[in-house]
């Protein structure tokens, strides 16, 4: 009796001597997670708090070393003078028109190509997709002298070199500085990125059950009322992925847009010839006005990511990209 | 009767799918395969402009043997940009499937830092690092002077407080530095990363720990073997992101070529050779690492 009570006594005492040594051991473990990425999340986190410091000190406390982080006295006369140098509301709307129109054609677009190639089996398929895969690979500057010259004499088929030669005419169709070199490509399913999102959505189609879509054809429906009566609707955390990827290369689109774009300017050309604005208002071209200039370009995806992290990660996760 | 018309079914179906993809083709066609054998050519010959476009002139290799015996800078750009490729690939791959990980457990805040770690693919823009990077530059050397301001951590200085000798403080300093950079390419693949560790079944970590695996075993033979499929896409992302890069030296430099002295074909021919060289390295590593790594865990 007393050894059986012995034995119980010591294991207890053994289960519980175990189970702090594993406390310990998670505690420690906790500890060492938040050291290791506070440090490396701070190198990410200093350049937004850099430019948020930046952005609200007045100019006399620039060079003060007293002033470390926190500015004594906060100031908006940066937003003022840099707003006024980016052309703020102008810059805005080109690159809502050309950018953001350009993102949501693509988001389209590349939904009915990835469904295509999901869904039904035709002999080419997989070379195709092969081709999809590819156009990731290849870089932009490689297409951009080739691409300008297309756009400035645009033509498809050759109808208007054949027009010209007929006629011994020489006009042409000249899309330079208008909004089509970015929404032509996107709406062929190859503008910036095209590939990656038609991967993504293809992956996601693809898991999806076919139960839903034979019984839609059983009902009547042709391919494209399926596709967007069943397939977009049950699609959410793919098509969220897909748009804030967009969204976010298109805002932060540099290439393109000095190419293709002259007489307006997208935020980020405004950004970079913001050295010449400030001259041109006579104003001084001091790190707080350009710190608090990149926190105005950021700040409206900035907010977007903040407003759509929640659910964009889960989505993520669940969109299955990396099957 | 029965057999043609399910071939008959089986038909539409191509079609429709067919439909669905076309307009991809013409935009594969017109867009990307057209410029790229267009870029193609213009490298082996004299591009010049006219009034009705450009008139070419078949040059050969002149443009190629240019960039290579005369061009100043070219090699020596093409062989520091193929280096840094070859090490700062396989650094964001480490950094950002740790990362992975750990934001992949569960703790309280980890929501925090997912979003914390998502925040370089919003600021990575070309134009915003490069002033925030020239006005640290500007802010070190006058915190230098007098002695104050916000600056990144001085790495050297604790370094040589802790009493290591200058050299190797410095050495270290580099790295660290040079993986605080490599930080601004990890945002999206510690995303694949996450989302791949989530498609993992718990069933299988659980036998794992039945049969009493170590963490260390854990991660060895379910962990990295069943992130295969996202280590070769992170792999794919991050090799193309780096290659495409705008501050790439060869890019930048056929860039300028292209832009300020106009001459279309160097500027071809320097891509293209960079293109093919980094394709067939990439093909070679990708076969070696299919063959060698991935293959010994199916």
């Amino acid at each position: 009796m007393s050894i059986q009570d012995n034995a119980l006594e010591m294991e207890r005492k053994n289960s519980l001597q175990l189970r702090r040594k594993k406390k310990a051991v998670h505690l420690i473990g906790l500890i060492a997670r938040y050291i290791f990425l506070l440090l490396i999340g701070y190198v990410v986190l200093f350049q937004l708090f850099y430019m948020i410091s930046y952005a609200f000190r007045p100019d006399e406390q620039l060079y003060d070393p007293a002033v470390v982080w926190l500015p004594r006295t906060w100031t908006f006369e940066n937003f003022g003078t840099a707003f006024m140098a980016l052309d703020y509301a102008g810059s805005l709307m080109t690159t809502v028109s050309y950018l953001m129109v350009s993102a949501v054609i693509e988001i389209v677009s590349c939904a009915l190509v990835a469904y295509g190639l999901a869904r039904f089996k035709f002999p080419e398929q997989k070379l195709i997709f092969a081709l999809v895969l590819l156009t990731i690979l290849v870089p932009p500057q490689m297409l951009s002298v080739a691409s300008y010259v297309q756009f400035s004499h645009l033509d498809i088929l050759g109808i208007v070199q054949s027009i010209n030669k007929i006629f011994g005419t020489s006009w042409r169709i000249n899309v330079i500085d208008t909004v089509w070199p970015f929404w032509l490509p996107s709406l062929f399913g190859v503008g910036i990125r095209s590939g990656l999102f038609i991967f993504i959505y293809r992956q996601f189609f693809s898991s999806l059950p076919r139960e839903l879509e034979e019984a839609a054809w059983i009902d009547g429906a042709g391919s494209v009322r399926t596709f967007t009566n069943i397939i977009v609707p049950s699609s959410g955390s793919a098509v969220l992925t897909v748009s804030i990827f967009s969204i976010l290369w298109h805002w932060n689109d540099y290439y393109q847009s000095s190419m293709y774009i002259e007489t307006g300017k997208t935020l980020n050309l405004a950004l970079d010839r913001m050295t010449t604005a400030l001259k041109e208002l006579e104003q001084k071209n001091t790190p707080n006005i350009q710190m608090s200039a990149c926190f105005l370009v950021i700040l409206p995806v900035l907010l977007l990511y903040m407003i759509a992290q929640r659910w964009f990660i889960r989505s993520i996760e669940r969109s299955g990209i990396v099957g | 009767m029965k057999k043609r018309k399910q071939r008959g079914l089986v038909e539409r179906q191509q079609w429709t799918g067919r439909k669905f993809v076309l307009i991809w083709e013409i935009g594969f066609v017109w867009f990307i395969l057209l410029p790229l054998v267009k870029s193609f050519i213009y490298s082996f010959n004299n591009v010049r402009i006219t009034t009705s476009g450009f008139q070419l002139e078949f040059i050969g290799l002149e443009k190629y043997q240019f960039i290579f015996y005369e061009s100043p800078s070219y090699v020596d750009n093409l062989t520091s940009s193929l280096s840094s490729f070859f090490t700062s690939v396989p650094i964001i791959f480490a950094l950002s499937l740790i990362l992975g990980i750990v934001l992949n457990q569960e703790f309280p805040g980890r929501l925090a830092f997912r979003t914390i770690f998502f925040l370089p693919v919003i600021m990575s823009t070309g134009v915003i690092l490069d002033f925030i990077k020239s006005n640290e530059a500007a802010a070190m050397m006058s915190s230098m002077a007098t002695g104050g301001g916000a600056g990144l951590i001085n790495v050297v200085e604790i370094f040589d407080e802790m009493g290591l000798p200058q050299s190797v403080s410095e050495l270290l300093a580099k790295y660290i530095n040079t993986i605080f950079d490599l930080m601004w390419d990890c945002g999206v693949p510690i995303v694949l990363f996450i989302a791949g560790l989530q498609s993992i079944p718990a069933s299988m970590f659980e036998a794992a720990d039945v049969e009493g695996a170590t963490a260390w075993e854990r991660f060895w033979y379910i962990t990295f073997p069943m992130l295969s499929n996202t280590s070769v896409l992170v792999l794919v992302f991050v090799a193309i992101s780096f290659f495409v890069k705008s501050n790439n030296p060869v890019i930048d430099q056929a860039f300028t070529v292209l832009q300020e002295q106009q001459v279309y074909s160097t500027s071809a021919a320097m891509l293209w050779t960079y293109f093919g060289i980094v394709i067939a390295l990439s093909a070679l590593a990708f076969f070696l690492i299919d063959r060698f790594v991935l293959r010994r865990w199916r």
